[in-house]
C-alpha cells in the first residue's frame, strides 16, 4: 500500500548546531528505518543559521532540504520558541522537487517566476506547492503572482513567510545546506499526492467602510484622499501608531486592512501593515487592488480558534477528495498575529487543530509574516474555482495522506 | 438630500467612535494580558528550577538550572553567574551568543558595587542609560540587563547578571521584582548544597583528625617522651650527648607545631571559615620580606638563589597579605627542602596579559613523577620521592597554597620531571 509517511523532531538546544542535530536525529529516529525524502526545517533567528542548518544536515546528509526562520515554530504537540524544528518526509509515490528564486528585494515578480521555473524544468507534472518566501523584502502578491506565470493561475500553493522572532528586520530562507535573505524558496510535489489546504482567519471587521483612493503596489498613499495612517490614527490614537519607539508591525499586525475579494466569499482578503513612511504612507506585506473597498478588522481568540477548526477540516474535506483514507501529516502556516492575539491560548489554537485532524497526525509549521493559499474556495465543496493569493492574519494547514 | 445625509454621517460617526472604543479596550487588554501572561510565566519557571534543583544538585547543576531558566524559558538573550569576590570566577556563562568582553565585565565598577553594596543594578534601556552603564551592556552585548548580588545572611556567592539583547524588548518595572526573587532563591539553593557539603566535610574531617593524630603525632611524641626519660633517668654520661638529643627533641617538637599549625588551617578551609582580609599591597615587598629568612637556608645548603625582585619595583595587588605571604614560605621552603647542595632555586615575578601577575619558583630538585604531580595538592598526600629521601612534611602545606591561591581568584600549576626539577607557575589577578 502506498505510504506517506513522516516525523518531526524538535530542540532548544543553545548551541546552534547541536539544535539542529537534535531536532534531525529525532526526525531520523520516528522515521523507523524508512528513507527520507525530503527535510523541512523551521528555525528561529536565536541561531546562528548556517550552523543550524549545518547542524541538520549531519543527519540528514544530501536529502533535498527546503525551510526558513519563523517567528515561533510548531509541532505535533504545540507552539514553541526559542526551537529548531525539523520534518522527514518519507512517501513511496509522491517525488518532492525542490527550488528557489532570489533577489526578492530587486524583483518579486521575476523571484517568484525563477523559483517556478526551476521547478518546471524538473517536471511537469507537479500537483501542489510548498513555498516559502522571505515576507520582508518585497511584495507578498508579486511572488505569487510570478509562480502564476510559469504553473497558471488555478495551480495550488500553499506556504508562509519566512519570520525574525517579530524582529521586522531579517528572515532566512533555507535551500539544502544554503542560508538565503531576499528568496523564495520551496517544493513541488507530484505523482499521486493525496492533499488538502484549509485556510481561515476569523478576523472580523470593525469601524466603517474606507475606500482606498491611491495606491502603489503594496504601499497605500491614501485613504479616501487622506493619508493612509489617518485609518489607524483615528482609532489608535496618534501616541499608539508612533513609529519611533516600535515598528508599525508589531502594533497594528494585530489589526490588518480587509479587503473586500467579492460578495460570495466567506471571508476578507487581509493585509497586513509592515511599516509607514512619514507622508503616511503604508506599505503592506502584499498589493492591494486600487479603489479596494477595506475596513479595518479585529481578532478575538475565540473567533480565531474557531477559524483554525474550520481550516482543519477544510483540509481533512481536501485529503478525502483526492482519494485520501487517512490523514498522516499536516503542515501549518501561522500567522505571527494569531499567536499574538491568542498569546497563552496559541497551543490551544493548535490542539483544536490536531483534535480536527486526529491524534496520529504529524504536524510542523511556523509562525509566518504571510501565508500563500488558495482563497475563494471556502465553501465546503472545495470548488476548483480558485486560485491562490498572499494572505495574513491566516492559518494555513497543508495536510497529506496516504 | 441633506436631511437624508445628515443621519447617516452621525450613524457612520458614532460607529467610528464605538470602533475606537472598542479597539483602545482591546489594546490595552492585550497589554495586561501580556504582563500576566509573562508573570505566570516567570513563576512557573522559577517553581519548576525549585523543584529541580531541591533532588541533591550540585553546585554546577543549580548554576546551569538557573542560567538556563533565564535564557531558555524566560526572555533572556545571555546569562551570566560570577561567583566569589571581585574579579570573580565565572561560574557559568549561558547564552545564544557569547559575551564580547567577558574579561572587563569581571573588572567592572558597577559590578563590583553590586557585590560590595549588595544592592541590585537594573538598566532597563542602555540607549538612555548613563555611560557607565551603557559601557557595561555593551561589553555584555546587550540592551537591557540586571545584576543581582547572590547573598543569603552574611555570606556572599557573587553576583547573576541577565541581559536581553532586543531593539524593542526591555526589562520592565515588575521584571525587577522577579529577578530579586530569582537570584534570592539561587543563593539559598547554593546555600544549601553548601551547608549539606560542609556538614559532611566535618564529619570526614573528624575522622581524619583522630587518625592523622594517632599516625603523624603519636611517633614524634614517644621519640620526645623516650629522650626526656633518658633525660630523667640519667642516661646521658656526656653532657654533649644529651645536648644532641634534646636538640633532637626541641626539632621534633618544632616539627608538630607546624603539623599542628597546618592541621588547623587545613581544617578551616575546609570548614570555610578560614579568615581573610584584603588590602591592597605590593607584592615585590612581600617577596623580599619573606627571602630574607629563606636566603640563610639557601646559604646553609650552598643553594644558588636566583631572582628578579631584589631590584624592586612595584606589582600591586588585592589579596590578604599574610595568606600570600604563607604561600610563597611554602613554595621556596619547599624548593630548598627537595634541592640538593650545590643546586639552583629561581623565583621570577612577571605581570602577564588580562590583569594578571605570575609567579614562578624553579628549582633543580629530586623532582616527582606525572602520577605524584596529579596528587600534589590534595591533603596529606607526600611524593614518593620525598618518602624516599626522608623529607620531612605533614602533606599539608601544597594544600593551603592551592586553597588560598583559589580564594585570591588566582591558580597554581606544577611541572615536573624525576631527577631533574619542578617548577610552579601561580597566577593571581593584579589589584585595580
Amino acid at each position: 500500500m502506498a505510504y506517506f509517511f513522516s516525523s518531526v523532531g524538535h530542540s532548544k538546544n543553545i548551541n546552534a548546531h547541536r539544535a539542529g542535530q537534535q531536532a534531525a536525529q529525532e526526525a531520523l529516529t520516528g522515521l523507523h528505518g524508512k528513507t527520507a525524502n525530503l527535510v523541512i526545517v523551521f528555525s528561529s533567528v536565536v541561531f546562528n543559521q548556517v550552523a543550524m542548518l549545518a547542524g541538520v544536515r549531519s543527519v540528514t546528509g544530501e536529502v533535498p532540504l527546503v525551510g526558513c526562520s519563523s517567528a515561533g515554530e510548531i509541532i505535533t504537540t504545540g507552539p514553541s520558541n526559542k526551537s529548531v524544528v525539523v520534518m522527514l518526509l518519507a512517501a513511496d509515490t509522491v517525488t518532492f522537487n525542490i527550488g528557489a528564486g532570489l533577489a526578492i528585494e530587486k524583483n518579486a515578480f521575476l523571484a517568484g517566476k525563477q523559483f517556478a521555473e526551476s521547478l518546471i524544468q524538473q517536471t511537469t507534472q507537479g500537483k501542489v506547492a510548498m513555498v516559502l518566501p522571505d515576507g520582508l523584502k518585497g511584495d507578498g502578491a508579486d511572488i505569487v503572482r510570478g509562480v502564476q506565470t510559469v504553473f497558471g493561475t488555478q495551480f495550488l500553493m500553499a506556504g508562509g513567510a519566512a519570520g525574525d522572532d517579530f524582529l521586522f528586520k531579517e528572515t532566512y530562507q533555507y535551500f539544502n545546506q544554503q542560508v538565503h535573505s531576499g528568496a523564495v524558496v520551496g517544493t513541488l510535489m507530484s505523482g499521486d499526492v493525496k492533499f488538502g489546504i484549509g485556510v481561515r482567519h476569523g478576523w472580523k471587521p470593525i469601524g466603517r467602510l474606507h475606500r482606498v483612493t491611491k495606491v502603489q503596489g503594496a504601499t497605500i498613499l491614501e485613504i479616501d484622499d487622506q493619508p493612509a495612517i489617518n485609518i489607524y490614527e483615528e482609532l489608535f490614537g496618534k501616541q499608539v501608531v508612533d513609529i519611533t519607539t516600535s515598528p508599525f508591525a508589531r502594533i497594528a499586525i494585530t489589526y490588518p486592512l480587509g479587503i473586500k475579494v467579492n460578495d460570495t466569499a466567506q471571508e476578507y482578503l487581509l493585509r497586513a501593515p509592515f511599516s509607514v513612511d512619514n507622508k503616511g504612507a503604508i506599505t503592506c506585506a502584499a498589493t492591494v487592488p486600487k479603489q479596494a473597498e477595506i475596513r479595518l478588522m479585529i481578532g478575538g481568540k475565540d473567533e480565531a480558534i474557531a477559524a483554525a477548526r474550520l481550516a482543519a477540516q477544510q483540509c481533512l474535506v481536501g485529503i478525502q477528495q483526492r482519494g485520501g483514507k487517512k490523514i498522516t501529516t499536516a503542515i501549518i502556516f501561522n500567522c505571527i498575529a494569531r499567536n499574538k492575539v491568542l498569546a497563552q491560548d496559541a497551543k490551544v489554537e493548535i490542539a483544536a487543530i490536531r483534535e480536527v485532524l486526529g491524534r496520529d497526525v504529524q504536524m510542523i509549521g511556523f509562525y509566518t509574516y504571510g501565508e500563500q493559499a488558495p482563497i475563494d474556495f471556502c465553501d465546503e465543496q472545495q470548488s476548483l474555482a480558485r486560485h491562490s493569493e498572499f494572505c495574513n492574519e491566516t492559518v494555513v494547514i497543508l495536510g497529506f495522506g496516504e | 438630500m441633506k436631511q437624508v445625509m445628515e443621519p447617516i454621517t452621525d450613524v457612520l460617526q458614532e460607529q467610528q467612535r464605538i470602533a475606537s472604543l472598542l479597539i483602545q479596550k482591546d489594546l490595552a487588554l492585550a497589554e495586561t494580558n501580556d504582563r500576566l501572561n509573562q508573570q505566570v510565566n516567570q513563576l512557573r519557571v522559577l517553581q519548576t528550577i525549585i523543584n529541580q534543583t531541591r533532588c541533591c544538585y550540585g553546585q554546577p547543576e543549580i548554576l546551569e538550572a538557573f542560567a538556563k531558566g533565564l535564557v531558555v524559558d524566560l526572555n533572556f538573550s545571555i546569562a551570566l553567574i560570577l561567583l566569589n569576590r571581585p574579579p570573580f570566577k565565572v561560574g557559568i556563562e549561558y547564552g545564544y551568543q557569547s559575551i564580547p568582553a567577558l574579561a572587563k565585565v569581571r573588572q567592572h565598577t558597577l559590578v563590583k558595587q553590586v557585590y560590595h553594596s549588595n544592592t541590585a543594578l537594573f538598566v532597563l534601556n542602555s540607549v538612555v542609560a548613563v555611560p557607565a552603564q551603557k559601557q557595561l551592556a555593551e561589553l555584555l552585548g546587550v540592551t537591557s540587563l540586571a545584576v543581582l548580588p547572590l547573598m543569603v545572611r552574611d555570606k556572599k556567592y557573587g553576583v547573576l547578571i541577565g541581559g536581553i539583547n532586543h531593539p524593542y524588548e526591555h526589562l520592565s518595572l515588575a521584571d525587577m521584582e522577579f529577578l530579586q526573587v530569582y537570584a534570592n532563591s539561587m543563593t539559598i539553593a547554593l546555600e544549601s548544597i553548601a551547608m549539606e557539603d560542609r556538614q559532611k566535610h566535618i564529619d570526614a574531617l573528624k575522622s581524619e583528625f583522630v587518625s592523622v593524630a594517632s599516625h603523624q603525632l603519636r611517633t614524634p611524641l614517644s621519640v620526645i617522651k623516650w629522650i626526656l626519660k633518658m633525660v630523667l633517668d640519667g642516661d646521658f654520661t656526656k653532657p654533649e650527648e644529651q645536648r644532641s638529643f634534646l636538640t633532637k627533641a626541641f626539632h621534633t617538637n618544632e616539627h608538630m607545631i607546624k603539623l599542628v599549625n597546618d592541621l588547623l588551617d587545613a581544617s578551616s578551609i575546609e570548614e570555610g571559615k578560614m579568615e581573610y582580609s584584603y588590602s591592597d599591597f605590593n607584592l615585590v615587598e612581600l617577596v623580599n620580606e619573606v627571602l630574607v629568612d629563606l636566603k640563610l637556608l639557601c646559604e646553609r645548603k650552598q643553594i644558588k638563589l636566583h631572582t628578579n625582585t631584589e631590584q624592586g619595583g612595584v606589582i600591586m595587588i588585592n589579596a590578604d597579605r599574610k595568606k600570600i605571604a604563607i604561600v610563597f614560605t611554602n613554595l621556596i621552603s619547599n624548593a630548598i627542602k627537595f634541592t640538593p647542595a650545590n643546586g639552583k632555586i629561581s623565583l621570577l615575578i612577571n605581570k602577564k596579559a588580562q590583569q594578571t601577575v605570575e609567579i614562578r619558583v624553579q628549582d633543580t630538585g629530586i623532582g616527582m613523577t606525572r602520577e605524584d604531580q596529579d596528587k600534589l595538592f590534595t591533603k596529606f598526600f607526600r611524593s614518593e620521592q620525598s618518602k624516599k629521601t626522608q623529607t620531612e612534611g605533614s602533606g599539608l602545606g601544597l594544600f593551603i597554597v592551592k586553597n588560598i591561591m583559589e580564594q585570591h581568584n588566582g591558580d597554581i600549576k606544577v611541572a615536573s620531571t624525576l631527577g631533574e626539577g619542578t617548577t610552579f607557575t601561580c597566577r593571581l589577578p593584579l589589584g585595580s
